[in-house]
């Protein structure tokens, strides 16, 4: 009869085994972790949100709770957008609150992704707002929710200024399945398909499509990602061992951990890692390197922001661009 | 020399299993492989790596919303091939439509009553409220079957004859003596769909089938206690991951955790897997 030790062990064993996660490490003490919520490495959380989503109270939706949940499993730093930035009008205080909250939870660990809605009056200076007075390095923003479409011409000037400030742009494709949607507020996914447009215009753009894998298939997905630097997270990719026919068609470093916590299980995003098998040095690029490269590496300039110096965020200077 | 810790202080009394799970909800539909032993095989070796041991199938491997006779028939013949090929590990249902009742009722002769499947599938077809279920229960009943039936509440408006909640629950009170699985529990609107059960004990709420939304397995548990709640993946077209986190990141106790995991659907299908000598 197994004992609930032989079950760890042989649970565990299965956990690196399906990983390849701990080549050379000693697994036959100590270091025993019980099968199966526990990150294979340090851990980038791409996609976690700060306060509260409006309908529902959900599990560790105050900050500290949120940040001692991730910790406890794993992750090392988490990139958190703000659900009320998805509903208000005034996005600087929503931004402002989001900033206050990492540095109060240490920004070490959280990184703040503020948001910016290029249809507002004067969205300028909220980008203004995140890139120098919070200095924040990434900004998320959620097109549907805002009533936008990637074709759109302030879709576009919003994109120039990322690309010239070298801040990295997420873009929320899908925040609920639209059959579970409260009824007085059903909102469809974000179509990606005129994104292309501006990978081609902006070569220097580093963007992250979250929750794409519904409203995007993977060759729609393979197709982005040749026009540019675009990565993904994990958000709603389902089927059966997903993740293992993801990572054969999309690039390498491209594929990184979102867990969309604390709206969805962590575990759940944590999981794939283990139901789909994967090179050690994918799911290292999926839990680090990926999000890492995202973060850190210089974006190579477009020969237009080459010949126009510096980059200005005043709105005179958005009047010259011709989109 | 790998740079991965072997450890990064997990809290241990999260992470345990200490069970084989027992999954009450798959399919052959979307599956790699030429025959129903090929694509069976591909699901159990996935199931695997997250420690589910033991599957529930039914449905073929077409998607077909209101089947007919020859359709039906010809899903049940794959997914007996299936059964046929890991008696002891997948569990069949049988895939009936209440649109043709006599269909429906030779199909359970033969699979249920004469033939290995343990369980019987209800989908789209008509409405579970309709009297025309009423045959069907009272045979699945005799047999010590499960049924299982599919209900969701879409925001954006169910198909004609697709059941909500509300419905399996009328149709569980007709049946006080029949046990039923409310396969999705009403899907992303859990919160209505679990309401529906609340006084009706003899339907168990199934978690497949929707996003990994927080909360909701708590809430099950909640509102209708452990003992009554029953972990299903829905895969292939699910990740057995994001289900599985469902039960595995909700904050419940473990013995909670152990019996939405398998131990309930151990309970409810332990009749007539030892009438069919497919227990142990």
């Amino acid at each position: 009869m197994k004992n609930d030790h032989d079950i760890r062990r042989r649970d565990f064993l299965a956990c690196v085994a399906a990983t390849g996660a701990l080549e050379g490490a000693d697994v036959s003490g100590a270091a025993f972790s019980a099968f199966p919520v526990q990150s294979p490495c340090p851990l980038i959380d791409t996609h976690v949100y700060l306060f509260q989503w409006p309908f529902r109270r959900l599990p560790n939706d105050e900050p500290a709770a949120l940040a001692s949940h991730l910790k406890s499993r794993g992750v090392t730093a988490a990139w958190a957008g703000s659900f009320e930035a998805v509903f208000r009008r005034d996005m600087a205080s929503a931004n402002g609150r989001l900033w206050e909250e990492c540095e109060r939870h240490g920004r070490d660990f959280f990184t703040p992704c503020g948001t910016v809605d290029p249809t507002m009056p004067d969205w300028q200076e909220d980008f203004r707002k995140c890139l120098e007075d919070f200095r924040m390095r990434i900004i998320r923003l959620f097109p549907a929710y805002h009533g936008y479409g990637l074709d759109t011409p302030e879709f576009g000037q919003l994109l120039h200024l990322a690309e010239r400030s070298g801040i990295g742009v997420q873009i929320v494709l899908e925040m609920e399945d639209i059959r579970a949607q409260h009824p007085l507020l059903t909102v469809k996914p974000v179509d990606a398909a005129p994104l292309s447009r501006w990978l081609n215009a902006f070569s220097g753009l580093r963007i992250m499509l979250l929750n794409c894998h519904r409203a995007a298939t993977a060759p729609d997905l393979a197709k982005l990602f040749s026009a540019g630097r675009v990565y993904a997270d994990l958000g709603m990719l389902e089927g059966m061992a997903a993740l293992e026919r993801l990572a054969a068609i999309l690039p390498e470093r491209r594929i990184c951990f979102g867990s969309f916590a604390p709206m969805f299980y962590f575990e759940s995003a944590l999981l794939k890692l283990t139901e789909s098998q994967l090179s050690h040095d994918s799911v290292r690029a999926i839990c680090r390197d990926s999000a890492a490269e995202f973060l850190e590496k210089e974006a190579p300039r477009s020969k237009a922001s080459e010949s126009e110096g510096e980059p200005s965020t005043h709105p005179s200077f958005l009047g010259n661009l011709g989109i | 020399m790998s740079d991965f810790p072997a450890s990064i202080g997990v809290d241990q009394s999260v992470c345990s299993v200490g069970t084989d799970i027992w999954d009450a909800h798959t399919h052959l539909a979307g599956l790699p492989g030429n025959t129903p032993e090929e694509r069976v095989e591909r699901l159990l070796e996935c199931a695997a790596r997250l420690n589910i041991t033991h599957v529930c199938i039914f449905m073929g491997t077409r998607w077909q919303y209101d089947p007919t006779p020859e359709e039906l028939r010809e899903a049940n013949r794959e997914v007996r091939q299936a059964v046929e090929r890991y008696p002891k590990q997948v569990f069949g249902f049988v895939y009936v439509n209440p649109n043709h009742l006599q269909a429906a009722l030779d199909e359970m002769r033969r699979h249920l009553q004469d033939g290995p499947m343990v369980g019987v599938k209800l989908w789209v077809a008509r409405r579970c409220c309709d009297a025309a279920l009423d045959p069907i229960v009272e045979f699945a009943r005799a047999q010590r079957a499960v049924i299982l039936q599919h209900t969701y509440i879409k925001s954006t408006g169910n198909l004609p004859g697709e059941s909500t909640p509300q419905d399996l629950a009328c149709l569980a009170r007709r049946h006080p003596n029949a046990a039923f699985i409310a396969a999705h529990s009403g899907g992303g609107n859990w919160e209505l769909g679990l309401r529906a059960f609340r006084a009706v004990p003899n339907i168990y709420a199934e978690l497949s089938g929707s996003d990994p939304t927080a909360g909701f397995t708590e809430a099950a548990v909640r509102l209708l206690g452990a003992d009554h709640v029953i972990f299903g993946s829905d895969a292939p077209g699910r990740s057995f991951a994001t289900q599985v986190g469902k039960v595995l990141g909700a904050a419940i106790d473990e013995d909670a955790r152990r019996l939405i995991l398998g131990r309930n659907l151990q309970a409810l299908l332990a009749p007539i897997l030892k009438a069919k000598g497919l227990d142990g």
